[in-house]
Protein backbone atom coordinates (compact mmCIF):
# COMPACT_ATOMS: atom_id res chain seq x y z
CA UNK A 1 0.00 0.00 0.00
CA UNK A 2 -0.62 2.96 0.43
CA UNK A 3 0.07 5.44 3.17
CA UNK A 4 2.87 7.16 1.02
CA UNK A 5 2.15 10.75 0.07
CA UNK A 6 1.54 11.60 -3.47
CA UNK A 7 4.79 12.23 -5.12
CA UNK A 8 2.77 15.44 -6.93
CA UNK A 9 3.83 16.65 -10.32
CA UNK A 10 7.74 16.76 -9.74
CA UNK A 11 9.45 14.18 -12.06
CA UNK A 12 12.54 13.42 -9.69
CA UNK A 13 10.61 13.58 -6.35
CA UNK A 14 8.43 10.96 -8.07
CA UNK A 15 11.19 9.13 -9.26
CA UNK A 16 13.10 8.79 -6.09
CA UNK A 17 9.75 7.95 -4.11
CA UNK A 18 9.33 5.01 -6.30
CA UNK A 19 13.10 3.86 -6.14
CA UNK A 20 13.11 4.41 -2.63
CA UNK A 21 10.61 2.05 -2.57
CA UNK A 22 11.92 -0.51 -4.78
CA UNK A 23 15.16 -0.56 -2.47
CA UNK A 24 13.34 -1.19 0.56
CA UNK A 25 11.79 -4.16 -1.28
CA UNK A 26 14.74 -5.34 -2.69
CA UNK A 27 16.07 -5.59 0.61
CA UNK A 28 13.56 -7.58 2.18
CA UNK A 29 12.92 -3.94 4.51
CA UNK A 30 10.30 -3.55 7.13
CA UNK A 31 10.38 0.62 6.07
CA UNK A 32 11.37 2.67 3.79
CA UNK A 33 13.74 5.63 4.77
CA UNK A 34 16.20 8.41 4.44
CA UNK A 35 18.75 5.05 4.04
CA UNK A 36 16.57 3.78 1.03
CA UNK A 37 16.42 7.73 -0.63
CA UNK A 38 20.56 7.85 -0.50
CA UNK A 39 20.20 4.41 -2.42
CA UNK A 40 17.99 5.92 -5.13
CA UNK A 41 19.46 9.12 -5.43
CA UNK A 42 22.45 6.64 -7.02
CA UNK A 43 20.18 4.91 -9.27
CA UNK A 44 18.06 7.89 -10.66
CA UNK A 45 18.96 8.84 -13.76
CA UNK A 46 19.77 12.36 -12.97
CA UNK A 47 23.67 12.07 -12.50
CA UNK A 48 24.41 15.29 -10.38
CA UNK A 49 23.95 13.34 -6.69
CA UNK A 50 25.53 10.36 -7.93
CA UNK A 51 28.41 12.30 -9.28
CA UNK A 52 28.57 14.02 -6.18
CA UNK A 53 28.44 10.46 -4.03
CA UNK A 54 31.26 9.35 -6.72
CA UNK A 55 33.42 11.91 -5.34
CA UNK A 56 33.41 10.74 -1.95
CA UNK A 57 33.75 7.33 -2.62
CA UNK A 58 30.11 6.19 -2.33
CA UNK A 59 29.23 4.06 -4.95
CA UNK A 60 25.82 2.11 -5.16
CA UNK A 61 27.07 -1.61 -4.21
CA UNK A 62 29.26 -0.07 -1.15
CA UNK A 63 25.56 1.92 0.31
CA UNK A 64 23.65 -0.85 -0.34
CA UNK A 65 25.54 -2.62 1.62
CA UNK A 66 25.93 -0.55 4.30
CA UNK A 67 21.80 -0.01 4.43
CA UNK A 68 21.76 -3.29 4.91
CA UNK A 69 24.45 -3.62 7.81
CA UNK A 70 23.08 -0.64 9.56
CA UNK A 71 19.43 -1.78 9.39
CA UNK A 72 19.89 -5.15 10.42
CA UNK A 73 21.44 -4.08 13.35
CA UNK A 74 18.89 -1.64 14.52
CA UNK A 75 20.67 1.23 13.40
CA UNK A 76 17.94 2.69 10.98
CA UNK A 77 15.40 4.94 10.90
CA UNK A 78 12.49 2.52 11.54
CA UNK A 79 12.03 -1.25 12.63
CA UNK A 80 15.01 -3.82 12.25
CA UNK A 81 13.48 -6.60 10.27
CA UNK A 82 9.86 -6.27 8.24
CA UNK A 83 7.10 -7.56 9.13
CA UNK A 84 6.37 -10.56 7.05
CA UNK A 85 9.71 -12.48 8.08
CA UNK A 86 8.98 -11.27 11.55
CA UNK A 87 5.26 -13.36 11.63
CA UNK A 88 6.69 -15.97 9.71
CA UNK A 89 8.61 -16.76 13.16
CA UNK A 90 5.11 -17.55 14.76
CA UNK A 91 4.13 -19.83 11.67
CA UNK A 92 2.13 -16.63 10.41
CA UNK A 93 2.24 -16.75 6.33
CA UNK A 94 1.51 -13.06 5.68
CA UNK A 95 2.22 -13.22 1.84
CA UNK A 96 -0.62 -15.68 1.90
CA UNK A 97 -3.02 -14.18 4.08
CA UNK A 98 -2.27 -10.79 1.62
CA UNK A 99 -3.28 -13.11 -1.20
CA UNK A 100 -6.71 -14.46 0.19
CA UNK A 101 -7.60 -11.12 1.41
CA UNK A 102 -7.12 -9.52 -2.23
CA UNK A 103 -8.73 -13.03 -3.62
CA UNK A 104 -12.14 -12.07 -1.14
CA UNK A 105 -11.95 -8.06 -0.89
CA UNK A 106 -10.34 -6.72 -4.16
CA UNK A 107 -6.80 -5.99 -5.18
CA UNK A 108 -7.19 -2.39 -3.26
CA UNK A 109 -9.21 -3.58 0.23
CA UNK A 110 -6.66 -1.88 2.34
CA UNK A 111 -6.58 1.08 0.46
CA UNK A 112 -10.31 1.23 0.96
CA UNK A 113 -10.15 0.33 4.38
CA UNK A 114 -7.94 3.01 5.30
CA UNK A 115 -10.47 6.15 3.36
CA UNK A 116 -13.52 4.61 4.60
CA UNK A 117 -14.65 5.26 8.02
CA UNK A 118 -13.49 1.90 10.01
CA UNK A 119 -9.92 3.01 8.99
CA UNK A 120 -9.75 6.28 9.99
CA UNK A 121 -8.21 5.58 13.21
CA UNK A 122 -6.44 2.45 12.57
CA UNK A 123 -2.93 2.73 13.12
CA UNK A 124 0.03 0.67 10.20
CA UNK A 125 -0.22 -2.70 10.10
CA UNK A 126 1.38 -5.27 8.45
CA UNK A 127 -1.22 -5.79 5.53
CA UNK A 128 -0.03 -1.93 4.02
CA UNK A 129 3.44 -2.88 3.10
CA UNK A 130 6.34 -1.30 3.94
CA UNK A 131 5.97 2.36 6.25
CA UNK A 132 7.14 5.13 4.85
CA UNK A 133 9.55 6.35 7.53
CA UNK A 134 9.02 10.37 8.91
CA UNK A 135 12.87 11.40 7.60
CA UNK A 136 11.88 10.19 3.81
CA UNK A 137 8.23 12.06 3.98
CA UNK A 138 10.32 15.53 5.45
CA UNK A 139 13.20 14.88 2.77
CA UNK A 140 11.23 14.42 -0.24
CA UNK A 141 7.63 16.42 1.21
CA UNK A 142 8.44 19.08 3.92
CA UNK A 143 8.03 22.66 4.10
CA UNK A 144 11.77 23.49 2.59
CA UNK A 145 11.35 20.86 -0.35
CA UNK A 146 7.86 21.31 -1.86
CA UNK A 147 9.10 23.23 -4.90
CA UNK A 148 10.30 21.14 -7.68
CA UNK A 149 13.89 19.90 -7.10
CA UNK A 150 15.70 21.14 -10.18
CA UNK A 151 18.29 18.47 -9.91
CA UNK A 152 18.82 15.08 -7.86
CA UNK A 153 21.59 17.01 -5.87
CA UNK A 154 19.10 19.51 -4.19
CA UNK A 155 16.81 16.42 -3.28
CA UNK A 156 20.32 15.38 -1.64
CA UNK A 157 20.48 18.52 0.16
CA UNK A 158 17.50 17.91 1.10
CA UNK A 159 17.93 14.61 2.46
CA UNK A 160 20.99 15.85 4.17
CA UNK A 161 18.93 18.15 6.44
CA UNK A 162 16.50 15.59 7.48
CA UNK A 163 19.04 14.70 10.30
CA UNK A 164 18.57 10.92 10.01
CA UNK A 165 20.41 8.94 12.33
CA UNK A 166 20.46 6.06 10.05
CA UNK A 167 21.62 8.03 7.12
CA UNK A 168 24.36 9.64 9.36
CA UNK A 169 25.19 5.85 10.14
CA UNK A 170 25.23 4.77 6.78
CA UNK A 171 26.90 7.83 5.42
CA UNK A 172 29.82 7.18 8.67
CA UNK A 173 30.43 3.59 7.55
CA UNK A 174 30.98 5.19 4.16
CA UNK A 175 33.79 7.00 5.76
CA UNK A 176 31.78 10.29 5.11
CA UNK A 177 29.35 11.95 6.94
CA UNK A 178 26.23 14.37 6.91
CA UNK A 179 28.44 17.31 7.36
CA UNK A 180 31.19 16.46 4.78
CA UNK A 181 28.45 15.84 2.24
CA UNK A 182 26.55 18.93 2.42
CA UNK A 183 29.92 20.73 1.77
CA UNK A 184 30.38 18.54 -1.72
CA UNK A 185 26.82 19.54 -2.50
CA UNK A 186 26.70 23.16 -1.58
CA UNK A 187 30.16 23.42 -3.60
CA UNK A 188 28.97 21.47 -6.29
CA UNK A 189 25.56 23.36 -6.46
CA UNK A 190 26.81 26.68 -5.81
CA UNK A 191 24.45 27.11 -3.00
CA UNK A 192 25.46 28.68 1.05
CA UNK A 193 26.19 25.44 3.16
CA UNK B 1 33.07 -6.54 12.47
CA UNK B 2 29.66 -6.43 11.18
CA UNK B 3 26.99 -6.21 13.92
CA UNK B 4 23.76 -7.69 11.67
CA UNK B 5 22.15 -10.29 13.04
CA UNK B 6 19.85 -12.25 10.46
CA UNK B 7 16.39 -12.86 12.08
CA UNK B 8 16.48 -16.59 11.38
CA UNK B 9 19.83 -16.53 13.83
CA UNK B 10 17.80 -14.03 16.20
CA UNK B 11 15.07 -16.34 16.30
CA UNK B 12 16.83 -19.46 16.62
CA UNK B 13 18.24 -17.82 19.71
CA UNK B 14 15.03 -17.22 21.45
CA UNK B 15 15.84 -13.01 21.18
CA UNK B 16 12.95 -11.37 23.27
CA UNK B 17 13.26 -8.45 20.82
CA UNK B 18 12.35 -10.62 17.74
CA UNK B 19 9.01 -12.72 19.83
CA UNK B 20 7.82 -8.71 21.28
CA UNK B 21 8.43 -7.44 17.79
CA UNK B 22 6.40 -10.61 16.36
CA UNK B 23 3.73 -10.27 18.26
CA UNK B 24 3.17 -6.90 17.83
CA UNK B 25 3.21 -7.40 14.12
CA UNK B 26 0.65 -9.84 14.73
CA UNK B 27 -1.51 -7.62 17.29
CA UNK B 28 -1.27 -4.97 13.90
CA UNK B 29 -2.52 -7.36 11.71
CA UNK B 30 -5.20 -8.57 13.48
CA UNK B 31 -6.46 -4.80 14.33
CA UNK B 32 -6.57 -4.47 10.76
CA UNK B 33 -7.88 -8.05 9.74
CA UNK B 34 -11.10 -7.31 12.12
CA UNK B 35 -11.73 -3.54 10.91
CA UNK B 36 -11.76 -5.46 6.97
CA UNK B 37 -13.97 -7.61 8.47
CA UNK B 38 -16.26 -5.34 10.57
CA UNK B 39 -16.64 -3.26 7.46
CA UNK B 40 -17.45 -6.07 5.49
CA UNK B 41 -20.20 -7.05 8.08
CA UNK B 42 -21.55 -3.40 8.09
CA UNK B 43 -21.50 -3.12 4.18
CA UNK B 44 -23.44 -6.54 4.35
CA UNK B 45 -25.98 -5.33 6.56
CA UNK B 46 -25.35 -7.15 9.95
CA UNK B 47 -26.49 -5.36 13.20
CA UNK B 48 -23.59 -4.03 15.98
CA UNK B 49 -25.19 -6.87 18.21
CA UNK B 50 -24.60 -9.50 15.40
CA UNK B 51 -20.80 -8.42 15.05
CA UNK B 52 -20.18 -8.05 18.86
CA UNK B 53 -21.48 -11.66 18.88
CA UNK B 54 -19.43 -12.85 16.36
CA UNK B 55 -16.27 -11.29 17.95
CA UNK B 56 -16.91 -12.44 21.57
CA UNK B 57 -16.79 -9.27 22.76
CA UNK B 58 -20.08 -6.55 24.19
CA UNK B 59 -21.59 -4.80 21.61
CA UNK B 60 -20.44 -1.49 24.06
CA UNK B 61 -17.06 -2.67 22.81
CA UNK B 62 -17.58 -2.53 19.07
CA UNK B 63 -19.73 0.63 19.23
CA UNK B 64 -16.99 2.05 20.86
CA UNK B 65 -14.46 1.15 18.81
CA UNK B 66 -15.83 1.38 15.32
CA UNK B 67 -19.42 3.12 15.40
CA UNK B 68 -18.57 6.36 16.43
CA UNK B 69 -15.84 6.48 13.05
CA UNK B 70 -19.17 6.73 11.48
CA UNK B 71 -20.33 9.62 13.05
CA UNK B 72 -17.21 11.57 14.36
CA UNK B 73 -17.97 13.94 17.51
CA UNK B 74 -20.89 12.14 18.12
CA UNK B 75 -21.40 9.21 20.84
CA UNK B 76 -24.71 6.88 20.17
CA UNK B 77 -25.56 3.31 21.27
Amino acid sequence: MTRRAAPGRDPIRSRLLSAAGTEADRARHGYVGCEHLLLALLTDKDPTAREILGSQGITLPSARAAVADVISSGRGDGPRWNAADLLATLGVDLPAIQRQMRAEYGPHAIDELYRSPWGRRLSWGPLCGPEMAPGLKKALFGSESRASFPTSGHALLSLLDTGSTGLAAVLTALGSSPELLRLAVTEQLGCAP
Amino acid sequence: MSEAISLAEAASHRDPEVGLAAVAALRQMLEQLEALQVKAAREDGWTWERIADALGITRQSVHRKYASRRFPGRRRI
